[in-house]
């Protein structure tokens, strides 16, 4: 997998979306948060209106500044409350802070409301004028805490901060998730164009083959026939020597033969097929060769296994793993076992041989390539085409030293 | 001269005295006394310092912090440095809230730039009301 890829389908969504959820989320809480801010403003001018109709009432009453402010000097929510007159001169104030009445006269001139920054949270200040029945102006400047909406505010900031922590990790699974389909896909389809071009240069070097196996047949049969007519009328020291030459015409002839059926597109016709009776004509078809060698052929049967396949042609690629295995097995056994899973039915062919070498197990069942001198490589190549035309699969394990085992297995089993 | 021997009547309060960051000076003086002073409702002594300033000779008291905030050695003779909010009470000397000290090299910020006190939440805490009185 191409790093661009990894970049296209898992970095780039996943942080996109998350960047897009903290940006909405931003822009939402910044918008709350203003709207909240004009709420509060609103209802604390409103607080503030009332204080001043009770402040001016205190006065004209004829209660002096500092009695007045300390009547609200329980306020919670007051941080500091100051009376000013006509000029702007403080007559007095209250503050929970030793000397901290943050009150400026620049500032004061400009806005009649505004938050201010402190290190105890955010201010609310109010500064508003009134005047008495007597017609004395006094100005109110008051402070009022925030604290409720900090700690509003802190609340959605942290609520934020796990929503996006847990939108990190299901984005994380998320598109992990996708990125892997993708992958998954990207290795079929790439798996499916290169089977396609080798279906492909098959399909052109099995027209070659067959073309050529045509054209050397014919004369090749000729031959054959003049071979006979030689045996016959060829003088007595000479008639050997035309044997062998009939004998190597005609392993010329089943070489091209076993080319021709190599490359011929299978032809199947499925039938109800018991594996025992398979198994059986394997045993009778190889006895000779088990005999000669000492090394005989077992089968180990668990229950009557009956599956539908081409029978011959199943019985080829058995025979043909089968007698791999004996080949290659100079002592001990070859052991065949089958059983069935559900509808898949499992052969699995077991030798005591050599083993095969870790370089050439992946080659295996290419065409033409073996180990021994007398074979042509083909018999593997051709089990394995039998069994992926009967969508089965074959697989091989061995070490050497330790002997190989062929497991196939087959689908369509019959209960 | 020790801090803890220096304790005093306390001063009375002005409505002006406060933070006022509109009244915000720099003043560099001696320092000629160092007293403990009651200064807010429900609070330590504060530490006061009267402060001659080097060119003109101008007499300040300034108001640095409550007695255990501002735990430095200092000593009469000695110059100092103040940032702070100056108001006047009477006619007497000018009154300095002081923001930040430079003393013998080393600064010492006792409030922010609002004037709010960095001293909170120590002794005394910050459950009491401070007022300032009429004048």
């Amino acid at each position: 997998m191409r790093k661009k890829d990894f970049f296209f389908f898992f970095i780039l969504p996943f942080t996109g979306v998350l960047f897009l959820f903290f940006i909405l989320s931003a822009v939402n809480r910044s918008f709350i948060k203003a709207k909240v801010e004009d709420v509060v403003g609103e209802q604390l001018s409103a607080s503030a209106r009332i204080l001043k109709v009770h402040i001016t009432r205190l006065l004209e009453e004829g209660y002096p500044p500092d009695t007045v402010l300390r009547s609200y000097e329980e306020e919670e929510n007051i941080y500091f409350i100051a009376l000013l007159n006509g000029r702007k001169e403080i007559l007095d104030w209250v503050s929970r802070f030793e000397g901290y009445l943050p009150f400026s006269e620049r500032s004061a001139a400009g806005r009649d409301t505004q938050i201010i920054e402190s290190p105890i949270g955010k201010i609310f200040t109010v500064f508003t004028s009134f005047s008495t029945k007597a017609g004395a102006l006094y100005h109110l400047y008051l402070g009022y805490s925030l604290e409720n909406l900090e700690d509003m505010l802190a609340y959605s900031r942290r609520n934020f901060l796990y929503l996006l922590a847990a939108m990190a990790v299901v984005g994380l699974i998320f598109f992990r998730g996708v990125f892997e389909i993708h992958r998954h896909y990207l290795a079929k389809a790439e798996e499916a164009v290169a089977e396609k071009k080798e279906k492909e240069r098959f399909k052109e070097i099995s027209g070659f083959t067959a073309g050529v196996a045509h054209e050397i047949k014919n004369p090749l049969n000729s031959l054959g026939l003049l071979c006979q007519l030689l045996q016959n009328k060829a003088p007595a020291e000479l008639s050997e020597e035309v044997r062998l030459g009939q004998g190597e015409v005609q392993k010329i002839s089943r070489i091209i033969d076993q080319f021709s059926e190599m490359i011929t597109p299978l032809s199947m016709r499925k039938d109800v097929c018991r594996i025992a009776e398979i198994i059986a004509d394997i045993q009778a078809m190889l006895a000779a060769e088990s005999q000669a060698r000492g090394v005989p052929i077992e089968y180990i049967p668990t229950r009557p296994l009956v599956l539908l396949a081409d029978k011959m042609l199943l019985t080829q690629a058995v025979h043909n793993v089968v007698k791999n295995s004996l080949e290659a097995t100079a002592a001990g056994s070859v052991v065949i076992r089958a059983e069935s899973h559900r509808k898949k039915i499992s052969i699995a062919v077991s030798d005591s041989g050599t083993g095969i070498s870790e370089e050439d197990l992946p080659r295996i069942f290419e065409p033409f390539f073996s180990t021994k001198s007398t074979g042509m490589g083909i018999g593997l190549y051709v089990a394995k085409k039998i069994i992926e035309a009967h969508d089965g699969a074959i697989e091989v394990k061995s070490g050497q030293g330790r002997g190989t085992t062929f497991l196939i297995e087959l689908p369509g089993g019959v209960s | 001269m020790a801090l803890a021997a220096l304790l005093r009547p306390a001063l009375a309060q002005q409505a002006g005295h406060f933070y006022n960051i509109d009244k915000e000076i720099k003043i560099e003086g001696t320092i000629q006394e160092i007293r403990l002073e009651p200064r807010y409702e429900n609070t330590a002594r504060f530490l006061i310092i009267h402060l001659q300033q080097k060119n003109t000779s101008q007499k300040f008291n300034v108001e640095v912090s409550p007695a255990w905030f501002f735990s430095q050695d200092i000593h009469k003779g000695e110059t100092m440095k103040v940032v702070g909010s100056v108001y006047t009470k009477g006619d007497g000397p000018q009154n300095i809230i002081a923001r930040e000290i430079q003393y013998l090299g080393k600064t010492y910020a006792v409030r922010d730039k609002q004037g709010f006190p960095n001293w909170r939440g120590g002794p005394g805490g910050l459950q009491k009301r401070r007022r300032g009185k009429g004048a």
